[in-house]
């Protein structure tokens, strides 16, 4: 939208036409020869008013404000260019809805677009018209009516500009505020839009938030149970290592028994085997003597068979002798006799002597596997002393394990119940996060409904 | 009529006493080379030496295992002198005559020539003059060298 159509705009709601203009002039009593002087100070205007325009810079620049502005690139020149067109303007001698359009159109005197309220639009009016009045009093001041009628033609046409500068400040206002209502409405409802936005992620954040808390509370809820039951495992851990401890310094105590007794039987197996084997030396012996009886026996026979043969051999003469020999053959008869019973008596000892040597060999067999049995024997208690002791470390070894593990188990203990504290910790912090999650949750829609309110409010507002 | 009965092998043999000189245990039988079998040996009797038949090889019986102990029957017929071998000798027996059977029929070999009755109890009576003189169980070497 161009600025001349901005301003026909701003005109046409001001309601300037033809008919206000009419009535405009008729309240100042602006006439025709009004317009006739006006035109006349044309030239006279013109042609000073460089000189004017440099006095009001001047002027301006002895204000901060004034100074800042013009201290802008080409700030200077664009003023002077507006001045020149409005002060130009004003001695055009023609004041219908043209020139009020003109002026409602025009900066008022570069003021505006420099940003210069209107105490700078009339501190350069003012400026302007003195140095006018001082051109009409170096001009007509020989002629009192004819200077009187140009102060007036000045004053009056001067009021008229006014009105429209005035009326001008007024549309500018008016415009002015509509930009900042609309503004103002516009970033409000950007900022409730930006708040329902948030409110609607907060409670997104609140309800993933509020899930996973409900979350952790049951695995810090599992936690604490498998807490629990590893404690008690502990403790189940702790007692059978002292169950074992105890059972292994009773059985140290047994192995150190079962040694001494191992030692004991190694000890009467050594005196076994001497008393065996003197028993074996003794049976030898006995085994020689009967083999000596043998031959004693054998001699016994032999004698014996001499004394048969003898005997028959008498009783054969004592047959040939006859009747004187019947005596001598009852004798050797006898004799017979008493050799065959000898000789019976020899093979019964004989008989009885190799059973005598039977039992003895047998005895001496048995009494050498007993020996052999006994060297096992004392082998075997020695390799089951050899074990007894091994077994004897190994027990040690364990119930220093079961110490060790003992030990652990009670560590473990004491970590779980410090670390069953800290579950309960987090628990309670977790409940507490709960809690501000729901508060949260709560500020949340309340904001969400306040946004609604905010909504409503633009609303009626923008009407 | 005294009797000394003797056995050798499986058989029983008895000698009349009054041809018996005596009983001797056989310790050592010396062997003689080139006579017949049923000469067992030589032995050493007082200084004498005296042949030891053994009846058993001569009539062909089973001589069965040595005995342990064997004896030699020391027999006297006229100048000869011999050895029988034995393997026990039993007690004198004193026989009546008519308890003496004459030889069975049925031996017709050598044991009807030297046997001149059986007993009851199943002795052959030996004939030692008969054994002693038949001069074809001589040895032809020297013979009356070796009589004596």
């Amino acid at each position: 939208m161009s600025k001349a159509s901005n301003d026909a705009k701003t005109a046409e709601l001001l309601g300037i036409d033809d008919a206000e203009i009419a009535t405009r002039r008729s309240l100042l009593q602006i006439g025709p020869d009004d317009e006739a002087v006006m035109s006349g100070l044309d030239a006279v205007s013109r042609a000073r008013l460089p000189e004017w325009l440099n006095e009001i810079e001047a002027h301006f620049r002895a204000f901060p404000e004034a100074a800042a502005a013009l201290n802008e690139a080409g700030a200077v020149e664009a003023m002077k260019t507006a001045q020149e067109g409005y002060f130009g303007g004003l001695t055009a001698g023609t004041y219908d809805e043209a020139f009020a359009l003109s002026r409602l159109s025009q900066d008022r005197a570069g003021t505006s677009s420099a940003g210069l309220g209107p105490q700078f639009y009339l501190a350069a009016y003012s400026l302007f018209v003195r140095g006018l009045l001082h051109e009409i009093f170096v001009r007509y001041g020989h002629d009192a009516a004819l200077l009187g009628s140009a102060i007036e033609a000045i004053v009056k046409t001067m009021f008229l500009d006014f009105s429209f500068a005035l009326h001008a400040y007024v549309a500018s206002g008016k415009a002015q505020e509509e930009q900042l209502k609309r503004s103002f409405i516009h970033q409000l409802t950007n900022a409730a839009e930006q708040l329902n936005q948030a409110s609607l992620n907060i409670l997104m954040a609140t309800s993933a938030q509020s899930t996973s808390a409900s979350q952790q509370a049951a695995a810090i809820n599992e936690i604490t149970s498998t807490i629990n039951e590893v404690k008690q495992t502990s403790q189940q851990a702790l007692e059978k290592a002292h169950g074992v401890i105890d059972v292994a310094e009773r059985s140290v105590e047994a192995s150190k028994v079962g040694g001494r007794a191992v030692e004991q039987s190694i000890e009467g197996m050594h005196q076994i085997k001497e008393q065996v084997e003197s028993i074996a030396e003794k049976i030898l012996a006995l085994s020689e003597q009967t083999q000596m009886i043998g031959e004693i026996i054998a001699t016994v026979n032999d004698i014996a068979e001499q004394s048969k043969l003898l005997a028959l051999n008498a009783s054969i003469e004592a047959a040939k002798a006859g009747e004187h020999g019947k005596g001598f053959a009852v004798v050797s008869m006898e004799i017979r006799n008493l050799a065959e019973q000898s000789k019976q008596a020899t093979i019964q000892v004989r008989k009885i002597l190799g059973e005598i040597q039977k039992a003895t060999n047998s005895a001496v067999i048995v009494t050498e596997e007993g020996s052999k049995r006994v060297e096992t024997g004392v082998e075997l208690a020695n390799s089951a002393g050899v074990n007894i002791h091994q077994l004897t470390e190994a027990i040690e070894e364990s119930a220093r394990m079961a110490k060790q593990i003992a030990a652990s188990a009670k560590q473990q203990s004491i970590g779980m119940e410090q670390v069953s504290i800290a579950m309960g910790n987090i628990n309670k912090a977790s409940t507490e996060n709960v809690k501000s999650i729901k508060q949260t949750e709560q500020v949340s829609r309340s904001l969400g409904a306040l946004t609604g309110q905010i909504n409503k409010l633009i609303e009626e507002f923008s009407k | 009529m005294h009797l000394i009965a003797f056995s050798r092998g499986d058989h029983r043999y008895g000698i009349e006493l009054a041809y018996l000189s005596e009983i001797r245990p056989v310790t050592r039988c010396t062997p003689v080379p080139g006579v017949p079998p049923f000469y067992v040996g030589v032995i050493h009797v007082r200084g004498d030496i005296i042949a030891v038949l053994d009846i058993a090889v001569l009539f062909g019986r089973e001589p069965g295992a040595a005995a342990a102990e064997q004896f030699a029957i020391v027999v006297t017929s006229g100048d000869i002198t011999a050895g029988l071998l034995a393997d026990s000798v039993d007690d004198v027996h004193d026989l009546l005559p008519g308890r003496i059977h004459p030889p069975l029929t049925t031996f017709t070999d050598r044991r009807e020539r030297y046997i001149s009755g059986l007993s009851q109890d199943g002795v052959s009576i030996l004939d030692v003059d008969k054994l002693l003189h038949d001069e074809r169980l001589w040895v032809r070497q020297e013979p009356s060298e070796e009589r004596r």
